[in-house]
């Protein structure tokens, strides 16, 4: 729990005034899920990235999605090595424990969807083979939501493996200022935690306790977004499996060992209104809040 | 408090749409709309005049070429201009508005126009409904079985557009129909239910538009030579009939009165004037009929018909429906519209009611006079007989003796003497030349006489079961008053009496062999009467043909409150009030099915537990001080509040607000045994809370 502490005084050094975007991001990672920041440039996303990796002492790579930018390119390649006169494979940028795919919307849906399974079943498929991906496999992706000449939206079936979607808005004045006056402290963090400290925290998370009471209300909520009429589709069962997850993650890094409403409410938002789409283009966050409003907690 | 419950309920209430479907019709189901009103236009000219239908087809042609090329909607004028025409077009042809066909035209004219001015999703959805009205409001003109058939059709592909342009993406065939399928097979238990044991309501509905004189067909105010006989071959369905028990009379009985022609103007009769009426002895007539009498009943099925007469088998001895005139034969008040029902009872002689007055005037009384070679034959008859029995049986036996010939095509006649020219020189009729001259000359002998018209025999379907009567077994005899009652003399069973004996089916089936006045047509007559082999297979086929549309007219067009009564009584409901315990077992049930759909939205009492009851309790003990909980508070969001509201008691708020939370959230209330003395522990914690405002 120290160590916890630890990475979130560090995180929130980089991250200035926004404790809540840090600790999401966090929970994110705890809960195994990838992480979809949108928000407009240079509010600290890649910073954010950055900075987890270091902390937590994971081998880091970042991406900057483009159009012309191939599966391969990510994946990796296959090549023949003129030495050994074998076909070796090279690996791509995908093998690496925290992944920032920057501007995902950038890319072709090819290629966006190169990394559906490595984002769903932590492994890749190359010529017929199953490599599997270093663990944890976290992926940071940033889209830009105001450029749209030129990006190809995420499907839907793509946004549904993120388990979180946040944006980081703007500093307040108090902290920009504070921004402005000190260092850029970018590449000078050193890790607090190990690789093996991470997995740990992990591992914890499971033992959190989800009374059934909590699940009665997530579930009521998850089934209110299939029958109440405003959404497109309703919430799928892997959406309501990572929000209970996220909750547990949400526990955890709050230092409880069992989930509250708090949690299911706090992160519904985060976790399930990127999800929905409301029929009638309206914002989807608006009609789930409307949901939680009318279900009963006790 | 009460509105709570109220609000609930109207809150499960199924979730209607929070805006209607925004999405463009899609061009392939607009086609599929288009070809449904094409056929709908194309029936129409069927139906209505030939210039609305071109109108529309007009109209059609303009909205598949907007759709096909997919143009821009016509812009207003233009639809102002077609819709000012068509009414006018309907003004011009109809009239007005009144009467069905001007207003299925009216419908057809707007299904197009409304087509043609669709452009959103809604619009088509009005045009579909409207498509649905034409649908249903055919059946004003046809309620056959095929009609209903190809309506059903219809309407499944109406329900099919439906389905589909309420969808964003077109379905593919088989799942539209399925549905549409679906649909329909939904409704239709209660449709037929409905149709069956919901209440009739006798008379009219007024808010039908009125019959139109449409070509009904009916027998003639007047009976011309030769006018008959033109009809000899139309198959036309007059009525059915079903005698109770089987009892069918033998064919020399089955005089079918449906009028009599009193008047005679050189060789036409005609309906005469109704008598100045004698109230009492009509109502003497009346009284006497019931359907209790006679000897044989039966209940008669007419198609639609102009006639005000309704035929009864003579003679008549009780009705449900009309009114008995002297004559016997039986007026219905009104004419009304498609096919009707009623029954009757008849006996082979005559309700004699002693009042019944003649004017013997009026029955002897010819406005022809008879030529000097007539008049030899009448003074020759005359002088040999010494009554008036006699000299009708002696023409009757000059009819007989004389080469007269019955013919389907009778030739014309004189146009001055055409009695004497029929009596001397052609010698060739139909039933009415006979029945005209007969009773013609019966005048002038001294007897008094009159023409009847109806029909005789019909053709039995399914052994009997039921008597088909047609147009062309309409015929025409004479009536004689002699010995203080009326006589039957039909002159052409002198002449022809397998007319009488076979029908007239027989007959035609003769003439159409070419062997009508061969002498050796026993043969063929035989062949047709008892047919082999194929020919009966065919005649069994078409009689089962035959009984399933008479089923059908006689329990679906028409199911009046006289055959659902009788519905009912099949089905147990003797007493007299069977429709009113109907009614009212409709009605419970009814309201019995509305009481189980808002009993099922009445929220269910939540259980809570111990626990939450507890914890409620908590709750509302901040509510007199203007704290309450939102359904969506949790227990941290609430202790917060009451915690800024009554900072003095913060600890004792969190500490019952995060012991309320490890009990419910962390413990597992499934051990609540374990965890038993702790929640007694919380619910006395609660208990002992008290808020103490300073």
């Amino acid at each position: 729990m120290q160590k916890l502490d630890a990475l979130f005084e560090q995180l929130n050094s980089v991250i200035l005034g926004n404790p809540l975007a840090t600790k999401l991001a966090l929970v994110c990672l705890l809960a195994r899920g990838h992480l979809l920041i949108e928000d407009i440039p240079g509010v600290g996303k890649t910073t954010l990235s950055h900075a987890l990796a270091n902390l937590l002492g994971l081998p880091y790579k970042r991406v900057q999605f483009t159009s012309d930018l191939l599966p391969t390119d990510i994946i990796g390649m296959t090549i023949f090595d003129m030495e050994s006169k074998k076909f070796i494979f090279k690996k791509g940028p995908l093998f690496t424990s925290i992944l920032l795919a920057d501007e995902i919307n950038r890319a072709t849906p090819k290629t966006q969807s190169a990394l559906l399974q490595a984002m769903e079943e932590q492994q890749v498929s190359v010529e017929g083979q199953q490599i599997s991906l270093s663990t944890p496999f976290f992926v940071i992706a940033t889209q830009n939501p105001l450029e749209q000449s030129g990006t190809f939206p995420l499907p839907e079936s793509q946004l549904d493996r993120f388990l979180m979607r946040l944006s980081l808005g703007y500093p307040s004045a108090e902290f920009e200022k504070q921004l402005l006056m000190g260092q850029n402290t970018r590449g000078k963090l050193a890790p607090v935690l190990s690789q093996k400290d991470v997995a740990d925290l992990i591992d914890k998370v499971h033992n959190v306790h989800v009374s059934e009471a909590i699940v009665d209300y997530l579930q009521s909520l998850v089934s209110q977004t299939r029958s109440c009429g405003k959404f497109v589709t309703g919430l799928s069962p892997r959406a309501g499996l990572q929000w209970l997850q996220a909750c547990k993650a949400m526990a955890f890094v709050e230092g409880r060992d069992a989930v509250l409403p708090d949690d299911v409410k706090l992160l519904a938002d985060y976790t399930a209104a990127h999800r929905l789409h409301c029929n009638d283009g309206s914002e989807s966050s608006l009609a789930l809040t409307e949901i939680i409003k009318q279900t009963e907690v006790i | 408090m009460i509105a709570n419950p109220i609000k609930r309920v109207l809150a499960k209430l199924p979730p209607m749409p929070t805006s209607p479907p925004t999405h463009e019709p899609h061009r392939a189901t607009l086609l599929q709309l288009a070809t449904l009103i094409f056929v709908a236009v194309v029936l129409h000219f069927k139906i209505a005049d030939a210039r609305i239908a071109t109108y529309a087809l007009v109209i059609f042609a303009i909205k598949a070429i907007i759709i096909i090329r997919t143009l821009a909607p016509p812009p207003k004028f233009i639809m102002m201009i077609l819709t000012i025409a068509s009414l006018a077009l309907v003004l011009f042809i109809y009239g007005g508005w009144n009467g069905q066909i001007a207003g299925i035209s009216f419908i057809v004219l707007l299904v197009a126009l409304k087509f043609l001015e669709s452009h959103a999703l809604r619009d088509y959805f009005v045009v579909c409904l409207l498509l649905y009205f034409l649908a249903a409001s055919s059946f004003l003109f046809d309620s056959s079985i095929a009609s209903i058939s190809i309506i059903v059709v219809y309407a499944l592909g109406i329900t099919g557009i439906l389905f589909q342009i309420s969808n964003p993406t077109p379905m593919p065939f088989k799942q539209t129909l399925k549905s549409s399928l679906g649909i329909v097979a939904k409704a239709l238990p209660l449709a037929v239910l409905l149709f069956f044991f919901f209440p009739r309501i006798s008379g009219d509905f007024g808010f039908l538009p009125s019959q139109d004189q449409r070509d009904t067909e009916g027998l003639s105010d007047a009976l011309v030579a030769g006018e008959m006989a033109a009809g000899a071959f139309n198959n036309e369905l007059a009525f059915r009939v079903e005698f109770k028990d089987g009892v069918v009379p033998p064919n020399s009985q089955l005089y079918w009165r449906a009028k009599t022609m009193p008047t005679e103007r050189n060789f036409v009769w005609e309906v005469g004037q109704p008598e100045a009426t004698n109230n009492s002895e009509l109502s003497a007539l009346n009284a006497a009929t019931s359907l209790a009498n006679g000897d044989w009943f039966y209940s008669v099925l007419h198609e639609n018909s102009s006639d005000d007469f309704l035929p009864y088998l003579d003679y008549v001895a009780g009705v449900n429906r009309g009114y008995v005139l002297r004559d016997y034969s039986v007026t219905r008040r009104r004419t009304g519209t498609g096919s009707f029902s009623y029954k009757g009872s008849s006996s082979a002689d005559q309700l004699l009611v002693s009042k019944i007055s003649h004017n013997t005037e009026s029955l002897l009384s010819t406005e022809s006079k008879p030529t000097a070679r007539l008049q030899a034959l009448l003074s020759s008859i005359r002088s040999k007989s010494n009554n008036d029995a006699e000299s009708i049986n002696r023409l009757y036996q000059y009819f007989l003796d004389r080469p007269y010939k019955y013919s389907l095509a009778p030739p014309g006649l004189d146009e001055f003497t055409p009695l004497d020219d029929f009596i001397f020189n052609t010698r060739t009729g139909y039933c009415e030349h006979y029945a005209s001259a007969f009773t013609t000359l019966a005048r002038w002998l001294g007897v008094p006489a009159r023409v009847v018209v109806g029909y005789q025999g019909g053709t039995q379907v399914n052994g009997g079961q039921y008597l088909e009567v047609r147009y062309s077994d309409a015929h025409a005899w004479s009536e004689v008053w002699v010995n203080d009652q009326w006589q039957r003399v039909d002159a052409t069973a002198a002449v022809r009496p397998d007319r009488i004996e076979f029908g007239m089916d027989a007959l035609r089936e003769l003439w159409d062999l070419g062997q009508f006045d061969n002498g050796n047509s026993s043969n063929a007559l035989a062949n047709f009467l008892n047919p082999t082999g194929t020919a009966r297979l065919f005649r069994d086929l078409r009689d089962t043909w035959k009984n399933v549309g008479y089923q059908w007219n006689k329990w679906v067009v028409n199911y009046d409150i006289a055959t659902q009564r009788e519905l009912l009584e099949t089905l147990g409901f003797k007493h007299k009030n069977g429709i009113l315990t109907l009614v009212l077992i409709m009605m419970l049930g009814a309201f019995a099915m509305l009481l189980l759909y808002f009993w099922q939205l009445i929220p269910k009492q939540i259980k809570r537990s111990k626990l939450q009851a507890a914890y409620l309790h908590f709750v509302t003990k901040f509510k007199r001080h203007g704290l309450e909980k939102n359904i969506s508070d949790t227990p941290a969001e609430f202790a917060s509040k009451a915690s800024a509201l009554f900072p003095q008691l913060e600890q004792t708020i969190t500490q019952i607000s995060n012991q309320f939370q490890a009990l419910r959230y962390r413990d597992t209330e499934g051990r609540e045994e374990d965890n038993a003395a702790k929640i007694d522990a919380f619910v006395r914690q609660v208990k002992q809370f008290k808020i103490s405002v300073k």
